[in-house]
């Protein structure tokens, strides 16, 4: 799993009310939101996947993009706000270069991009303690 | 909401950049009515949280009417009020978006709304709720998105209705259900949505705040005779601080960035200026907004001027263009969509999301204005 959440950080952001652990705290706090924590830890393998799909099949790609990280990517991003603006600011524009190689004809630059953007979106969660740290797509 | 900082001594406020933009000599939003400083909505913002997470403790789980999703339910709701500048006074719509706990959106049909005020303070949200207005909001879909709109409804949802409301994994559909509301105090309220998702009645409430008075200019208003930045900006003036996508390339939507919206109102010709900033969006909807207003500008260029004003000089330095700070409150409150009469007079306003239906009825009933640019005829004797 490329961005394995810590306990610790499940714990911290979690619902609070529930004492059992990751297993029985399925949500966990993105600033305002709160959000599965399936949804944090599939964030950048979705975003890798995406972009090992995206030679082929460009289309396939986006839809994997669309479905299963832009609007956590969102999320993200407005909880960087408080507190990380440099790596809000690198994660939206990094999110948008990735939406404008989508957008056009075959794709072209959209694995670079979404690389890119996985990094991003690992050093956002690592600043709120979310992941361990950058593992990238490797 | 007095602002007890005189300007540049208010704790983390947005520093206005110096973009050649007299903006009317107006200071905020809504022109002589000062607008509530950013780090005021911060602050708001930070104490709905606490709101809310007072609304999850006080409640029990979701069968219970809370907001805490079971272990075993993944398609549990959360609530999301979408409208920005809501405040006290005759009803106005109010957009409010559903969604699962995996980022999984709520499409079609109706839901049923149910608010109630919690106080003045967002402190009071452990208070007994005084029960308010009662709603049905049909879904507003996103331009673009390959989604209609809900018809307008007058009933409560029907449980049974195939069109009603589902999720929408992957399908790339997105919008938010609106409805007609009146608030009549200011303070701090709960939304209580319900609804038949899926073929089952799910709940999921939402805390927010309602102002005394609007903060971004309304309809009847005066359109503040703002200089936004356009293509012909000196060239010290960041690409990406006339549209935030020009950080990537060259500046899209050209006929977008052609006009001021003071030129046009000198010229006596109609506008629609959209406030958005697709790349900074916190709403998720500028981008798609800002294409529908560029779509329209191709077919009704003749009937007003299309502008689009791009909120940051420097989204990283929060610094924001003084065209978007002299009409709307930025950092999350994007985009909004104004439509301007020849004569001056704000004719309608979009907060977060507008349909082309909503643009073209107002469009139609514009007279064709004279292109600023084209030659004037001759009078005849």
């Amino acid at each position: 799993m490329a961005a394995a959440v810590v306990a610790g950080g499940l714990l911290a952001g979690g619902c609070g009310e529930r004492a059992e652990g990751p297993a029985a705290s399925p949500t966990v706090r993105l600033g305002a939101a709160e959000v599965a924590a399936s949804t944090v830890t599939g964030l950048v393998p979705a975003l890798c996947q995406a972009a090992a799909k995206v030679g082929d099949d460009p289309g396939r790609a986006g839809a994997t993009f669309y479905a299963r990280a832009h609007d956590v990517l969102h999320t993200l991003a407005a909880a960087l706000g408080e507190g990380h603006r440099d790596l809000q600011a690198g994660l939206l524009e990094a999110k948008a270069r990735v939406e404008e190689a989508l957008a056009a004809p075959g794709a072209p630059g959209a694995g670079e991009a979404l690389v890119s953007l996985a990094g991003a979106a690992e050093r956002g969660l690592a600043a709120l303690a979310l992941t361990e740290g950058p593992r990238s797509c490797g | 909401m007095s602002d007890p900082h005189p300007p540049g001594e208010r704790p983390g406020a947005l520093p206005v950049g110096d973009t050649g933009s007299g903006a009317g000599g107006s200071t905020g939003a809504r022109g002589a009515r000062p607008g509530r400083p950013p780090w005021v909505a911060a602050a708001v913002a930070g104490l709905l949280v606490a709101l809310a997470a007072g609304l999850l403790l006080a409640r029990g789980p979701l069968g219970d009417g809370g907001d805490e999703p079971p272990d075993n339910d993944p398609d549990a709701l959360q609530a999301s009020v979408a409208s920005f500048d809501l405040a006290v006074g005759p009803p106005a719509r109010f957009l409010v978006g559903l969604f699962s706990f995996d980022q999984r959106t709520v499409a079609h049909g109706s839901v049923a709304l149910r608010f109630a005020y919690l106080g003045p303070r967002a402190s009071a949200g452990t208070a007994e709720p005084v029960p308010g207005p009662e709603a049905t909001a049909r879904f507003l879909a996103l331009p673009g998105s390959g989604a209609r709109s809900s018809p307008t409804t007058t009933g409560p949802p029907s449980p049974g209705d195939p069109d009603g409301p589902r999720f929408v994994d992957g399908s790339g559909v997105r919008g938010v259900y609106a409805a007609e509301v009146g608030f009549d105090r200011a303070g701090f309220w709960q939304v209580e949505v319900t609804g038949v998702v899926g073929g089952q009645e799910r709940s999921a409430m939402a805390a927010f705040e309602v102002l005394a008075d609007h903060e971004v200019p309304m309809p009847g208003d005066a359109a503040d005779p703002t200089e936004n930045l356009t293509l012909d900006a000196p060239a010290s003036v960041p690409r990406a601080a006339i549209d935030s996508r020009a950080s990537s390339g060259s500046i899209p939507d050209p006929e977008l960035h052609t006009d001021t919206i003071a030129g046009a109102l000198a010229a006596g010709r109609p506008v629609v200026a959209v406030f958005s900033t697709p790349v900074y969006c916190q709403s998720r909807f500028c981008g798609p907004i800002t294409d529908l207003v560029g779509e329209l500008a191709a077919t009704y260029g003749d009937r007003a001027s299309f502008v689009h004003v791009e909120v940051w000089r420097d989204f990283e330095a929060k610094e924001v263009n003084a065209a978007a700070a002299a009409w709307i409150t930025p950092d999350g409150n994007e985009p909004w969509v104004f439509v301007i009469g020849a004569d001056g007079t704000i004719v309608a306003r979009f907060d977060n999301v507008v349909t082309a239906d909503d643009l073209l009825s107002l469009l139609e009933t514009l007279p064709v204005a004279p292109d600023p640019g084209d030659p004037q005829p001759t009078p005849t004797p």
